[in-house]
């Protein structure tokens, strides 16, 4: 949350508790849900991926391809990252856009 | 079984796609190692289960661009720009879900490439399916027309199940292609269809297919079991449907030499005698088999011999055999598509002939060894001519080494290695009905164009059965096991650096 000090709004100001309920209220908090859901379904791929990594495989000629999966794995991780500064821009832009647009 | 080498990074100003894992598969050899095609299978669907996943907040991503922008002119300037930025980034940046999701994706294509292969091998490892029985063939006779619907079947109903349909059957098929007479090769050829089997591979099934139904024109319930052919016992019982099909054909064409020139002889003519540097390589020694195409200058049905001499005193061979240059059979130049039916039939072609007549002419002793080397035809007349038991016993054939060549239903020539260069997107190598034989004495690599560095569909023949792509293949595969134990093989008669080559070309001719 250090960005909303840069960008020179109250890091202590409560966040609209609907926005955090229900983030699409009023459509400020829809951005905010799509990555929201986003990070979600990829964290879901991700999951699907190393599950699929056996412990042993019986096929030497699978052992190929174990690298590959764990780099795109490594790759998910960094991008889940990216996802978490992404929910933080987005919900920094629901909050804005309630607080301008004068929403109750 | 091994997997050995990948592709080399991204082009110049494509964004870099990591090499896909097992773009080169090697089957036999002295490196054996195990492949379960089920356990393949499980792993391509978790990868495209995770692909659909991705696919899944993809969209999300892109809803969430969409309601930033509509959002842009209410935010502040600063706060807009910033959720942008990185929302963007997690979507279409270099290392977003977009290209993950690409990448991910080739992984999966990848993996059925490498499924479709080994589900191929291992069909391959079963005996081929008994000739037709007295009953099965009296049917036939007393149906005439049930039989061609199902040899017609038999051969649109593979197809139609690999998706390779001329007409559309409401299957999986090539997108734009599949309605009209359009040629089922050319549909096949036009394929960009990543869910579709490659080439190879589905013409291996078709021309199973095509044996399977089509083998009843022989009654071979009622010839004897074994016979002779070209001074080789066969047996009924080993011989493939796509054999027992294609040899009575092979055995009417062999009758066109006759006809066409009245006689059956082929003339060997030298017509050059040069020094050159010896190939020092597996690469190098499968691209000099290019210099004998005629549009590479080389008179029509030139072979070339090559002496090394070694520094030691020793002297070995090798031959190089050209792909096929004719497509009409039957005339003056046998490197066509007679000398291919033949020598697919297990017939002394023309080729096979003068290729030993001319091993005799260069001055080969029974001691000094001798590596075959072919390109598509010339892989099958050098399988053809290592097996032969007249040059057998002329020569001492140590090594056999085959390029785009149907090779997978002849026996492993005895006393020798043979290593086959393959690529899975070659229609050409899936013409014999079956994939090759894995065994100590026999190696083949076969590589997936499609799937090496990115996907990439749509390959046409021209690449996937052309010289310079096999000799690049023979370079990626080269460090593996069991190909650098053939290719030390081969290097020890093709020779090193400092060696003496003397290489002999004979024009051969039908006359």
């Amino acid at each position: 949350m250090a960005r909303l000090a840069s960008l020179g709004m109250d890091e202590d100001e409560p966040f609209p508790i609907c926005l955090q309920d229900a983030p699409g209220w009023n459509g400020s908090g829809l951005a905010l849900e799509h990555v929201t859901t986003a990070r979600g379904l990829i964290g879901d791929g991700g999951d699907v991926l190393a599950a699929a990594l056996p412990r042993q495989w019986h096929s030497t000629a699978a052992d190929a391809y174990r690298e590959r999966i764990e780099e795109l794995l490594t790759a998910l991780a960094a991008l889940s990252e990216c996802l978490s500064l992404a929910q933080e821009a987005t919900r920094l832009l629901a909050q804005d856009v309630y607080l301008r647009a004068g929403m109750p | 079984m091994t997997a050995v080498a990948f592709d080399g990074g991204g082009q110049t100003g494509e964004p870099y796609r990591p090499p896909v894992p097992m773009s080169v598969h090697v089957r036999g050899g002295v490196g054996a190692s195990h492949v379960d095609s089920e356990e393949l299978e499980v792993l391509e669907q978790a990868v495209d289960e995770a692909h659909d996943t991705l696919q899944h907040g993809i969209a999300q991503l892109g809803r969430a661009r969409r309601v930033i922008e509509q959002q842009a002119a209410i935010g502040s300037v600063t706060v807009v720009t910033w959720a942008r930025e990185v929302v963007e980034e997690c979507h279409a940046g270099p290392q977003g879900a977009l290209m993950l999701a690409e990448q991910v994706q080739e992984l999966g294509d990848g993996l059925r490439h490498a499924r479709y292969l080994y589900e191929e091998a291992e069909l391959a490892a079963q005996p081929p399916s008994p000739p037709p029985s007295l009953l099965e063939q009296l049917n036939v006779l007393a149906n005439p027309a049930v039989f061609l619907g199902q040899a017609a079947a038999g051969v649109v109903s593979p197809l139609a199940e690999l998706g390779y349909s001329p007409v559309d059957l409401g299957l999986p098929s090539v997108p734009g292609l599949t309605a009209g007479p359009t040629p089922v090769g050319m549909a096949r050829l036009a394929d960009r269809d990543e869910r579709l089997p490659p080439a190879g591979v589905a013409f291996d099934a078709a021309v199973r297919g095509l044996g399977e139904a089509s083998q009843y024109a022989m009654p071979w319930s009622l010839l004897p079991g074994t016979f002779q052919l070209s001074g080789r016992p066969h047996d009924v019982a080993d011989m493939t449907p796509p054999e027992r099909f294609l040899l009575p054909a092979s055995m009417a064409g062999s009758t066109l030499p006759m006809l066409l020139h009245g006689s059956q002889g082929v003339s060997v003519t030298e017509i050059g005698q040069r020094s050159v540097a010896p190939t020092t390589d597996l690469p190098g020694t499968v691209a000099a088999v290019g210099a004998l195409r005629p549009d590479r200058g080389a008179p029509p049905g030139t072979i070339e011999v090559r002496r090394t001499e070694h520094r030691s005193g020793r002297r070995s061979w090798t031959v190089l055999l050209p792909s096929t240059q004719e497509m009409t059979p039957g005339g003056s130049n046998p490197v066509d598509n007679l000398t291919n039916v033949q020598t697919f039939s297990g017939i002394d072609s023309a080729v096979a002939i003068g290729a030993v007549q001319s091993m005799a002419l260069a001055g080969i002793g029974p001691e000094d060894e001798v590596a075959l080397v072919g390109h598509s035809q010339g892989g099958l007349s050098a399988m053809h001519v290592a097996d032969h038991p007249v040059a057998q016993q002329l020569f001492d054939i140590s090594t056999v080494v085959t390029a785009g060549s149907p090779v997978g239903h002849l026996p492993t020539p005895q006393g020798a290695s043979t290593l086959h260069l393959e690529h899975l997107e070659d229609p050409i190598v899936g013409l014999d009905g079956t994939q090759n034989p894995a065994a100590g004495a026999r190696t083949t690599v076969s590589r997936s164009l499609s799937t090496a560095n990115g996907s990439r569909f749509g390959i046409m023949p021209r690449e996937s059965h052309g010289l310079p792509t096999y000799v690049h293949t023979a370079r990626l595969a080269q460090s593996d096991p069991s190909v650098a134990h053939v290719a030390n093989r081969l290097q020890r008669v093709s020779g090193r650096s400092g060696d003496e080559v003397t290489a002999f070309t004979y024009q051969l001719r039908r006359e």
